[in-house]
């Protein structure tokens, strides 16, 4: 009986080892990891962290803490165990920023690589793996990904050869950036000095599945497969196609984080639910230096048939709230969808600094049931506010700062286009259910439309030229009412002028809002390349936000 | 098993041979399951198109579950002195009660394939998983657990209705 007693004890602990359940109630809650830990530590101490986020978030349960010390972490995590209601699982820097999850390649395998001049800028070598990002002396680099330069069709990579001759053409433009291609298993590259790689500091993706295809995201820092989760205080660098991807997950909170090298910071796209209750708040995203790539370099197609989609965002879900966000240099600064079905909390949008991108400041491309967006600044966006459709509405568009500046490229405020108007498609049909209102709007173009709307509202508002020959119209059939158009008086084009017109004009209002200053809390604008030539006017935003509400 | 095990116990004095023969039994289970769940990674990964799946993590998976069924077999060993070969057709049965529960499951995720409500919340089925290669995600998240339950559960039945005695 003994005998048979003594066996069950390797038997259970096998099963536990099989099982692999949580062990919350042997410590205190919290999990350490420090890259000089040991993935067979306990992790509940700073001295007996584990390695790896992965091993922590393997480890965690339901109210736990992960405590990540200062550190690169070069790992894919996928987040499995989450949280309940009122006891999330917490992955949280110690020190907030530095930490960073990266996808970068091992620095050895990017110092063996055997370099050889292809002429002009471009430089080769041979690679272990494709290559989708590059990052050079901290800057992300263009992908030349079809040697086709109109690229009418964004999401199709054209073929594979070709691509290095058109890196080539278009470096040998004056003003060019970085920029690379990958062919045939080569990796070519050009900086903009045209000097030799191994003179400057260069980052590329570890080995990763075809990062994004036909409408998917295959790659990221971490993959979020569980409910009730918060990341505090984190960087996200060289997920290429996402830092967060929610594939399964709802009751997300990210807060104070920092996503570069990737062309969404957080996406559910695709995904195996709908993401209910994400939060995004004090996060910043960038994509550096890619609105300089169409200022110096680059058509606005060149740019966007390769880099449309370089955004903080791109989510499709109810009770997402995006609040005090940083996001330079992208794309689209923000890409919201909501389903047509099942919404509960709709879509909150305010607080966000966006500033300097080469398509739309804050996009809406579908439903958008129930969306507000409010007390928001964007600055030098093509188009501040894509509606591309909102087809249900309604959409509540209110005390904005949308601000074209002197000497930027043509531009509109409001975009009402539907691109798939007339194919068909369930997306067809007009954009209805808008009001716009309080807002001040400084620029070229009021509106660019070419599709009907209905039921749509402007009145209100603030119209500002910063151009002699600034169009003020608005689409046909729209209500558009006490609105106040100021045409070649005076700078208009910063938070402080144009709040200025808005209180002259009597439409600010005495129940101020709270401003809190965008980005993540430890962020220094001044210390980075994509944000130093707008802390100027982030500080005055946040001078004069109180008063303009 | 029956050869691996009289040669690694060749030698061995008398008193270390059930420990050895422990060990070899569990270690090559162990090792059979580390393979399967590599073969299982790499070719989930093979097949996934949305969802990218880490052979890695099956190999975990197989090192568990390897680890639990050679410490199983090892004690079935021990506690009715049968040879392992005996034990080798309730492990069959075992696996086969495991996959057939796995592909039940498979079957259930073939719904995936078919117009399903979630692909109809969208204005635009493109932003979902592609329906199928969601049947590879349905696959992964929901066949395996579920089906390594049922095989358990069974398997377990079935070792106990046909204990000696």
């Amino acid at each position: 009986m003994l005998r048979q007693f003594l066996l069950l004890v390797p038997i259970a602990v096998a099963a536990l080892a099989l099982w692999n359940p949580p062990f919350s109630w042997l410590g205190d809650g919290v999990i350490y990891v420090s890259p000089q830990g040991d993935n067979w530590h306990s992790g509940r101490s700073p001295g007996a962290a584990v390695a790896t986020i992965q091993r922590a978030a393997g480890m965690a349960a339901a109210g736990e803490t992960i405590l990540i010390l200062p550190g690169v972490y070069r790992e894919e995590v996928r987040v499995r165990n989450g949280g309940t209601l009122g006891k999330p699982v917490v992955f949280r820097a110690v020190h907030p920023g530095t930490v960073t999850i990266s996808g970068a390649a091992p620095d050895d395998v990017v110092e063996r690589l055997a370099w050889r001049h292809e002429g002009g800028k471009v430089w080769s070598a041979l690679t272990p793996w494709p290559v989708y990002h590059v990052f050079g002396d901290g800057e992300n680099f263009y992908h030349v990904r079809w040697a086709d330069g109109n690229g009418d069709n964004v999401y199709h990579w054209g073929g594979t050869r070709g691509r290095a001759a058109r890196l080539r053409e278009l470096t040998d433009r004056p003003k060019a950036w970085g920029a690379f291609a990958w062919e045939q298993g080569r990796l070519y590259i050009a900086f903009a000095d045209g000097r030799s790689p191994r003179e400057h500091a260069l980052q590329i993706n570890r080995a990763i599945a075809r990062p994004y295809a036909s409408w998917s995201i295959r790659s990221a820092n971490v993959w979020v497969e569980a409910n009730h989760v918060r990341f505090e205080g984190l960087r996200f660098h060289l997920g290429v196609g996402a830092g967060l991807l929610l594939w399964n997950a709802n009751n997300i909170v990210v807060r104070d984080a920092m996503f570069s090298g990737a062309m969404f910071g957080v996406s559910n796209f695709p995904r195996a639910s709908l993401s209910r209750n994400l939060v995004v708040e004090h996060s910043h995203y960038d994509n550096y230096p890619q609105y300089f790539w169409m200022r110096d370099w680059l058509s606005w197609q060149e740019i966007f048939s390769h880099h449309s989609n370089s955004t903080l965002m791109s989510i499709t879900g109810d009770g997402v709230i995006a609040r005090y966000n940083l996001i330079t240099h992208a794309g689209d600064g923000m890409q919201l969808y909501t389903p047509d079905v099942n919404v509960n909390e709709g879509v909150e949008i305010y607080g966000n600094l966006v500033a300097n991108g080469t398509d739309d400041g804050i996009e809406l491309d579908g439903y958008a049931i129930s969306v507000r967006l409010h007390h928001n600044v964007v600055y030098n966006f093509p188009s501040s506010l894509g509606m591309s459709p909102v087809l249900t509405g309604p959409l509540l568009v209110q005390d904005n700062l949308l601000l074209h500046p002197q000497g930027s490229g043509p531009g509109a405020h409001l975009k009402w286009l539907n691109p798939w108007q007339g194919r068909g498609n369930v997306l067809s049909g007009p954009t209805r259910n808008v009001t716009v209102r309080h807002n001040v709007l400084s620029g070229k173009w009021l509106s660019w439309h070419s599709t009907p709307v209905k039921n749509v509202r402007v009145v209100n508002n603030v119209f500002a030229d910063v151009v002699a020959d600034a169009r003020f119209e608005l689409p046909a059939g729209v209500v558009n009412v006490g609105n106040v158009a100021i045409t070649s008086t005076q700078r208009s084009d910063s938070p402080a002028a144009a709040c200025r017109l808005k209180q002259a004009a009597g439409f600010s209002r005495a129940d101020a809002y709270r401003a809190e200053r965008p980005g993540p809390a430890w962020f220094e604008y001044r210390n980075y390349p994509a944000t130093r030539d707008i802390a100027g006017l982030a500080d005055q935003w946040m001078r004069v936000a109180s008063q303009c509400g | 098993m029956r050869v691996i095990l009289r040669r690694v116990l060749q030698g061995v004095p008398l008193a270390m041979q059930p420990v050895m023969h422990w060990c070899v039994t569990v270690g090559a289970i162990t090792a059979a399951g580390v393979l399967v769940g590599w073969g299982v990674g790499v070719s989930l990964a093979a097949l996934s198109g949305d969802y990218v799946v880490r052979p890695s993590d099956y190999v975990n998976l197989g090192l568990r579950a390897g680890l639990f069924v050679g410490t199983v077999v090892a004690a079935w060993r021990f506690m009715t002195r049968q040879p392992p070969l005996t034990v080798r057709g309730h492990f069959a049965t075992f696996i086969v009660i495991t996959l057939a529960a796995c592909g039940l499951i498979c079957l259930l995720g073939l719904l995936a394939l078919l117009p399903s409500p979630l692909h109809g919340l969208m204005l635009n089925d493109a932003n979902l998983a592609h329906p199928r290669r969601h049947f590879v995600f349905v696959l992964i998240h929901y066949a395996w657990p579920y089906a390594w339950m049922v095989g358990f559960v069974l398997g377990v039945r079935h070792l106990w209705r046909s204990r000696p005695g």
